[in-house]
């Protein structure tokens, strides 16, 4: 990748006036058109705007840095329980308590991480892994916390006195939240340590010649990455009021990864778009199957395969994710455009 | 006593299926340097596939098992042919999540075909319990306890006096080596997944037959993780010694730690968190080498 205009590592965030007014445009329709959705589609707005925010944290690590988490999920039940129990048991409000359920997540991740990350990445792999499973047996085991299997009840406290109880003004709040994650995405990328990000994902040991601290760098983006789980399950919590223990099991770690593979590695468009998708095609197979099949026990391992099937099949061929696909898309678009003007 | 006797036999014969599935686990990471994290699905599959053998065609179990390894076979190049070969230039983290993915749809095939609910094995073994003398176990560990000795010392026997055993060992020391002297690679890691495949589906059909078929079978495959971090994940003999040590510690997790501590299901879990001390004490294992990396 060389240094041009167009490289992300290099170029200032929002560079054209024409991109400014791209994103603020983009933000204000999605926040507009929100307000005036029915409770299902908003419902799944929503669901996409908050797993865009996990995702933009699982393709820091996964997309930008090269390792891998299989406990993502995990980390957001983390998120999730901790403010639940932050704000109803000890009185913290929201903000904060999402924040602190943020940190928490990132701790509890390094916990796990810390030791593999002086290691190659498969070992990672393997400890986030573990994680995953402790963590989800000890949410089992701790009733006074996630209610085990039954589950906790979650209040939605308004913040600065405005309610939130509405679930169209929530949607806001949450993609208020989203947004600011991916300002601090895009710019944290354009950092020396996002700059290290990318060297200690592509040539590792050349990386840590020329003075990258390779060690410091991958618990950054772990950290960071944990963070954002966090941050994101605690939304997940306060939008259901309802959390239970598996919303955060093995699966959802594993739809997360599919989310990043999917959607784009290393791009922000890539956790939205990958988010969009891993929320909207389990309806649309729901659908489908419920056509083709009056037998209710088909839909759960139907839409399993096809996730199985889709992670394959987008590493094979498109390893890029939809963000590329979109990319082509609107360059093959635009080249028409131009073909026709003349 | 005789309760302590009863976990650890329990644990080194359900340890000695560990060692032999890592062992598969630890064939393909030294060849292709590709944890595969579809271990416990393959295993899992491979119980599925014996039964409904038995079932459908009424053979006896030798035969079953013979044409369930065949099975095996098949879905491993499969899995080389169409999906691995053509990562080969891929980054390992991408080979990684292939697997998972992989892992994902054998787990939707077997909830779709058989079900997500417990099917019990077919009655093989006798429910006799044989006497040690000092204990009495199960029919269905001895036999399984013998079948895992013989396969491993087979494979062992495989690897040390075949020319093909010889070179995949040459693979596992240096790919780039074993390339430049006109080693077919694509062969050598289609033959590597078969082997891990067709461990894992013994290791399937036994554990299938101790603890009956469910799709969560696939979570005694993945056990074999903690196995080959406790050994090393370059280590056979770390393998082996490490898988068995990982289910005595089950074994005694769920007896002792129980009665303890008072929490319940800490079997189960225990070896994860040796996997996670592990690396925090000593990431290499206990027979792993150090790398040592050159640009």
């Amino acid at each position: 990748m060389g240094i041009n205009s167009n490289n992300p590592y290099y170029r200032p965030l929002l560079a054209t006036r024409y991109e400014r007014i791209g994103a603020i445009c983009l933000v204000l329709a999605v926040a507009v058109i929100s307000q005036f959705l029915n409770d299902y589609h908003l419902t799944l707005l929503t669901q996409i705007t908050i797993f865009a925010l996990a995702g933009m944290g699982l393709n820091l690590l996964v997309g930008n840095t090269g390792l891998i988490s299989i406990a993502h999920a995990a980390f957001m039940g983390v998120g999730a329980f901790s403010s639940a129990y932050l704000v109803q048991n000890v009185g913290v409000p929201m903000l904060p308590a999402i924040l602190l359920a943020g940190l928490i997540a990132a701790i509890v991740g390094m916990v796990f991480g810390l030791p593999s990350l002086r290691l190659k990445g498969v070992y990672l792999a393997m400890a986030s892994f573990a994680a995953q499973i402790i963590l989800y047996w000890a949410f089992e085991q701790s009733r006074w916390l996630t209610g085990g299997q039954d589950g906790r009840f979650v209040d939605r406290p308004a913040i600065l006195g405005l309610s939130l109880l509405e679930s169209t003004h929530f949607y806001l709040f949450v993609l208020a939240i989203t947004v600011i994650g991916a300002v601090v995405n895009l710019n944290v990328l354009r950092s020396r340590m996002g700059r290290s990000f990318a060297a200690v994902r592509d040539r590792p040991m050349a990386a840590e010649i020329m003075g990258v601290n390779v060690f410091r760098t991958k618990m950054v983006a772990f950290g960071l990455s944990t963070f954002y789980a966090g941050v994101a399950g605690a939304l997940f919590g306060f939008y259901l009021e309802f959390v239970a223990i598996q919303a955060f099991a093995l699966v959802v770690s594993i739809q997360l990864l599919a989310l990043v593979i999917i959607g784009g590695l290393g791009t922000l468009s890539g956790s939205v778009l990958g988010a969009a998708f891993i929320v909207l095609i389990p309806e649309l197979l729901d659908d489908i199957t419920r056509m083709i099949s009056t037998h209710a026990g088909d839909v759960a391992p139907i839409r399993l395969g096809v996730f199985g099937l889709i992670i394959v099949v987008f590493l094979i061929y498109e390893p890029n994710g939809l963000a590329r696909t979109w990319r082509r898309l609107v360059e093959w678009g635009l080249g028409r455009l131009g073909a026709g003007g003349k | 006593m005789e309760y302590f006797l009863g976990l650890l036999v329990n644990g080194i014969i359900v340890g000695s299926i560990y060692s032999m599935v890592a062992l598969g686990l630890v064939l393909i990471y030294k060849a292709t340097e590709v944890v595969n994290f579809a271990q416990g699905e393959l295993l899992m599959i491979g119980g599925y596939i014996c039964l409904e053998t038995i079932v459908q065609t009424g053979m006896s179990f030798i035969p079953a098992f013979i044409v369930s390894m065949v099975f095996m076979t098949v879905i491993a190049l499969v899995i080389e042919r169409f999906v691995l070969r053509k990562m080969m230039e891929a980054p390992v983290m991408s080979v990684i999540m292939v697997t998972i993915g992989i892992g994902v749809i054998l787990r939707a095939v077997v909830i779709g075909v058989w079900g997500a609910f417990s099917i019990p094995f077919a009655d093989i073994f006798s429910r006799d319990g044989i006497d040690l003398g000092f204990i009495v176990v199960g029919q269905v560990y001895v036999w399984s306890f013998v079948l895992t000795v013989f396969f491993m010392g087979l494979f062992g026997l495989f690897f040390k006096y075949t020319r093909i055993g010889l070179v995949m060992r040459a693979t596992a020391s240096s790919r780039k080596a074993a390339e430049s002297v006109g080693v077919p690679l694509t062969r050598v890691f289609a033959l590597a997944w078969v082997i891990s495949a067709v461990i894992s589906g013994v290791g399937g059909v036994l554990t299938a037959n101790i603890a009956g078929l469910t799709p969560e079978l696939s979570f005694y495959g993945i056990k074999v993780f903690p196995a080959v971090i406790l050994g090393g994940l370059d280590s056979i003999v770390g393998a082996t010694v490490s898988g068995v040590i990982i289910g005595v510690l089950e074994n005694f997790g769920g007896g002792y730690l129980k009665e303890l501590t008072g929490i319940k299901g800490l079997g189960p879990v225990a070896p994860f968190f040796v996997l996670v001390a592990i690396l925090w004490v000593r990431p290499t294992g206990l027979f792993g080498k150090k790398e040592i990396e050159r640009v």
